[in-house]
């Protein structure tokens, strides 16, 4: 079923999805979906990682990959949990609505 | 004994970290045994040390201890030098230091109405001070060159303030006019100056000093390339014949400190205020050691200042000047404590002219012997002080003879030989000096004969008024006691010291050894060319001695007769020469000159740069300025702290862009 | 070559999901659109014969992250989306250049074969074992013991941060008490919402744990009588409380400058009371 898909195919489908990525942080306001955004980006990191683990015949990539996601799930619990106590204190969701820290 | 000399200043330094560190936990009488117990075992260790270099015939050793500063070929090594001169001194400070030790450990309790004593609130501070005063007099003395000379004359002065400033607490204070009769109008008098002030008087003129000394010790180090005594003395004459005015200006320069430190004209101004220090103090620092250091630095040097003859008779008519000036000012002080000060200065004149005419064994012999009995006076007066609750105005006083024997008797003994009673210490040390000084100059001894009179007559002044006649303040003599053991045994071994002090130096024309010379002698150097020493006659010797006999004895006297027999006169004598007497009175108004002259003028010139310099200048353009332009630049970059999220990440992007695109697009 | 073939459809259905997930006005399909593109990187992942980090990526992306996106978006309400036309403006096309640069630049470098000289052709011969659990499973508790030691310590401190958020949010979520001056009013309580209560004050007369005071209808001397009373109190926590509360008062109810002031020193904060017409 795997055949030979070359590298740059991979490396060039993770720079795609990293790109989507960013641009959703950047033009979205929602922050749930920035959340989100910011998965995507993780994961075509991740992507990465893993084709050049697999042409390169190393492990370490995947272990990076692992490692990554255990923080990304830390990332997304503790996000997440203040999201809801910034929404309970400003009543939104827009990332806009957050700007108490401006100088 | 002599390798371990360090021991004397390692001693006094254990004891002032003991009790500067845990004083307050280890009790005020624990503290007043180790303080003592560090002094008298430095004193053990100094006088094995005397032994053995007795032994050596007075030979010179250093003890080197380790390098302290290496800076090219600049290089100080620590090290300690044990010679007939610094032993003396170490005896002296330390066998004195003891006696003080143990004195003050009584007179830093008070006793209230009731008779119940308290403890000084500070007691442990008190001998943590005096050890580091100890200590750093023994650095003074000990240093074998003079960058440590002066670290120990630095850190003397430092004691010395932290002592006059002990109770920094108490007020200036005020003093009771002399009234001269119903139908003249009192001499009103300054007042005292506060502790914290003199202390800072005394720290700020010493300071004037020391710019001296330590410019004098530049010159020496670009001179001769070297601090060290022994590499310094021998090539002084080849380095005088080569440069003939570099030597005289040294002498002139260290002299300059000499006259800070050891209070002379026109530096002396602090010493009568240091006397707002506690008693012990003013006996140990500014009696008998510390205020000596001068004597010492001199002596030290007597070869450079033999190479200056200029120099060295400015030092003896510097010295006689002050000897005879202050003497005049202590003829009428009312303060007991003020009166032996303004004789402290006037004595240590004396000791300059002695060291400034070249009798440099007498001016060591004069410091020992004045170190005996003044400390003694001094300590006589503290117990007198001790006694009537801090009433040191002799004006109070009266009668105390007999309720406090011990000290009566010590002061008498103590008086005498200031006076230069025959037979005591200070009739041999002081008759040395002048017949010296008759040698070099008639005209500086009739002012030094003229001085000894008067001395005689204000020492017996002071103890007639305050130990003999009427009580004059009945509430005081009622409550007066004789003080504790420590304070009368520090008394009695002094007065015996006093007495027999003399031993050290009997006059040689009589025949007699002098011990002095003979030890001192590998300290000074003998000029190559000097001219042969011509000796007086045996008659002008004998002659110059019962001068000073019949003087001092008419001195005595003549207070006898003032304030014992016509205590009219006196009173009479001030009225009818009024202004001469308030001019003494007010000590020449020196203070209030120097004031006006410098003092006042250093103030406004202070008030001005803080005003003009430092507010405008280095506040309001340096200190505030950058504060405002980095405020208003923060102001600048603030706005980009928008706090949204999303710009900080749009530029979090932009900035990855630029990497990456100049990365791979290079 | 069919692999190629297969590739290209996951990576299309990759692509298109990730831009389902910015482009998608409900928030729940965004969230699916999301689980979608997890699960064909999962994919990816088994084609590179990394089958443990395809199971671990179903399961911690798809089974919990996604989910825990869902659940909080149940929490704080499905209608959170945003209209197209609030972003779709010159600043964010200006976005979308730029990731287009983005893209072009790391895409430019990709088939340059710049990127650590890995080069296309070097493909390996599959090595049965490679990527299968006993070899990660090996490298991790190994070489990377310690890395894997901190992420688990990693992971506790994500979760006793997380359980603290939860918690404090309970204790804010406790009952609002208002004391209330209202000499209209006649009840001893009211309780508009299951989380207020509000507390008739000229009626109890006694200091309580109020976290605000309305002031409706009352006269100066009862102002003053609640003022004094706060004033002497010897409750320390209470006491602490007073300078940050909020005192709102009834501009209706007429009182005096010194009053206010008197308040204005007692409370944090005194602001007119705007009329919601529910409250009175």
């Amino acid at each position: 079923m795997i055949g030979q898909v070359p590298l740059s195919y991979y490396l060039l489908l993770s720079a795609i999805l990293f790109a989507i990525g960013a641009g959703g942080v950047l033009i979205r306001r929602n922050v749930i979906i920035v959340l989100m955004c910011v998965e995507m980006m993780m994961n075509a990191v991740n992507l990465t990682f893993i084709a050049f683990s697999r042409y390169l015949d190393s492990t370490t990539g995947q272990i990076f990959v692992f490692m990554i996601m255990a923080v990304a799930a830390v990332e997304v619990a503790v996000g997440l949990a203040l999201l809801v106590e910034l929404n309970r204190h400003k009543d939104s969701v827009n990332i806009n609505d957050f700007n108490s820290l401006k100088g | 004994m002599t390798q371990l000399i360090w021991l004397t200043i390692a001693l006094p330094v254990l004891g002032l970290l003991i009790n500067g560190l845990f004083g307050r936990r280890i009790g005020n009488r624990t503290v007043s045994i180790i303080a003592p117990l560090m002094v008298l075992l430095a004193f053990l260790v100094g006088v094995g040390a005397f032994f053995e270099t007795m032994g050596r015939g007075g030979e010179a050793v250093a003890v080197p201890l380790w390098t302290w500063v290496t800076i090219g070929d600049f290089n100080v090594p620590i090290s300690l030098l044990v010679d007939p001169l610094s032993l003396t001194m170490v005896l002296v400070v330390t066998g004195v230091g003891f006696l003080i030790h143990v004195y003050a450990t009584a007179y830093m309790v008070h006793s209230d109405d009731h008779g119940h004593d308290h403890d000084d609130r500070d007691f442990s501070r008190f001998f943590t001070f005096l050890n580091l005063f100890i200590a750093s007099m023994l650095v003074l003395v000990l240093g074998d060159n003079y960058l440590m000379m002066y670290v120990g004359w630095e850190l003397v002065g430092v004691s010395s303030y932290l002592l006059i400033g002990y109770w920094f607490d108490r007020p200036s204070e005020a003093q009771t006019p002399i009234n001269l009769g119903s139908n003249t109008e009192p001499v009103k008098l300054q007042p005292l100056l506060s502790p914290a002030a003199s202390g800072m008087k005394a720290f700020i003129v010493n300071r004037i000093g020391d710019v001296g000394f330590a410019l004098g010790v530049f010159l020496l180090w670009s001179t001769f390339g070297t601090l060290q005594f022994n590499e310094i003395f021998p090539r002084a004459v080849e380095v005088s014949e080569a440069m003939p005015s570099v030597i005289p200006w040294i002498a002139a320069l260290l002299f300059v400190g000499a006259i800070g430190k050891s209070a002379q004209l026109p530096l002396y101004v602090w010493l009568p205020d240091a006397m707002a220090g506690p008693t012990p103090v003013s006996a140990l620092i500014h009696a008998a050691t510390m205020v000596t250091a001068g004597v010492y630095m001199i002596v030290r040097s007597n070869i450079l200042y033999s190479l200056a003859p200029g120099v060295s008779m400015a030092v003896a008519v510097i010295g006689m000047a002050t000897a005879f000036f202050a003497a005049t000012i202590a003829l009428v002080q009312v303060d007991l404590k003020r009166v032996l000060a303004y004789s402290t200065v006037s004595q240590l004149g004396y000791m300059f002219a002695a060291v400034g005419v070249g009798a440099y064994t007498a001016g060591m012999f004069h410091l020992v012997t004045h170190a005996f009995f003044k400390a003694l006076l001094f300590l006589g007066a503290g117990s007198v002080m001790h006694a009537l609750h801090d009433v040191i105005d002799i004006r109070r006083m009266g009668g105390l003879k007999d309720k406090m024997k011990i000290t009566w008797i010590t002061f008498w003994i103590g008086g005498l030989a200031l006076a230069g009673f025959p037979l005591m210490s200070g009739f041999f040390s002081k008759d040395e000096i002048l017949a010296h000084v008759f040698e070099a100059s008639p005209i500086l001894w009739f002012f030094g004969i003229l001085t000894a009179g008067m001395t005689a007559f204000y020492t017996f002044r002071a103890i007639f008024i305050a130990f003999h006649g009427k009580p004059r303040d009945h509430h005081l003599y009622e409550h007066a006691h004789e003080s504790r053991t420590p304070i009368t045994f520090a008394l009695s071994v002094l007065a015996v010291l006093a007495i027999f002090g003399g031993l050290l130096g009997l006059p040689t024309f009589l025949g007699l050894p002098h011990f002095l010379n003979g030890w001192l002698e590998p300290v000074l150097y003998e000029l190559p060319h000097a001219a042969e020493e011509h000796h007086m006659s045996f008659g002008a010797e004998m002659g110059l001695l019962a001068t000073s006999a019949v003087v001092a004895v008419g001195g005595i006297f003549l207070a006898y007769f003032f304030y014992m027999l016509q205590p009219s006169i006196p009173q009479n004598l001030a009225r009818s020469t009024r202004s001469l007497f308030a001019l003494l009175a007010h000590k020449y108004w020196i203070d209030e000159l120097y004031d006006t002259l410098f003092v006042q003028p250093g103030l406004k010139l202070a008030q001005a740069f803080a005003d003009g310099l430092d507010k405008v200048v280095i506040d309001d353009m340096f200190v505030d300025g950058t504060a405002r332009l980095i405020g208003r630049f923060g102001g600048i970059l603030s706005k980009l702290q928008n706090g949204y999220t999303g710009s900080y990440a749009l530029a979090t992007f932009i900035g990855v862009i630029i990497m990456i695109s100049y990365f791979f697009l290079r | 070559m069919p692999g190629q073939i297969f590739f290209l459809i996951v990576a299309a259905i990759s692509v298109i999901s990730a831009l389902g997930v910015i482009f998608n006005r409900n928030v729940v399909h965004s969230a699916l659109f999301l689980l979608l593109n997890f699960g064909t990187l999962a994919v990816f992942y088994f084609m590179l014969n990394a089958q443990f980090l395809g199971v671990a990526q179903i399961l911690v992306y798809a089974g919990a992250i996604v989910v825990l996106f869902l659940f909080v978006v149940m929490l704080l309400g499905a209608d959170l989306g945003e209209s197209v036309d609030t972003w779709l403006n010159s600043r964010n096309l200006l976005l979308i250049a730029l990731g287009l640069v983005l893209l072009t630049v790391v895409g430019t470098a990709v088939f340059e074969n710049t990127i650590f000289g890995a080069a296309d052709e070097t493909t390996m011969e599959v090595v049965e074992e490679f990527g299968q659990t006993q070899v990660i499973a090996a490298s991790l508790f190994t070489d990377y013991l310690l890395p894997f030691q901190l992420v688990a310590v990693l992971l506790s401190v994500g979760v006793v941060g997380v359980v603290w958020l939860a918690q404090h949010q309970q204790r804010q979520r406790f009952r609002r008490i208002i004391a209330v001056l209202d000499s209209t009013w006649a009840e001893e309580t009211q309780r508009p919402n299951p989380d207020l209560l509000r507390v008739n004050w000229l009626r109890r007369k006694a200091l309580f744990d109020f976290d605000q005071v309305e002031i409706i209808q009352a006269t100066d001397h009862q102002v003053e009588e609640l003022v004094t009373m706060v004033e002497n109190d010897t409750d320390s926590w209470r006491r602490s409380r007073y300078r940050q509360m909020r005192c709102l008062v009834d501009p209706d109810c007429k009182l005096s400058e010194d009053t206010v002031r008197m308040l204005r020193h007692t409370f944090g904060e005194v602001k007119n009371l705007v009329h919601k017409g529910v409250m009175a």
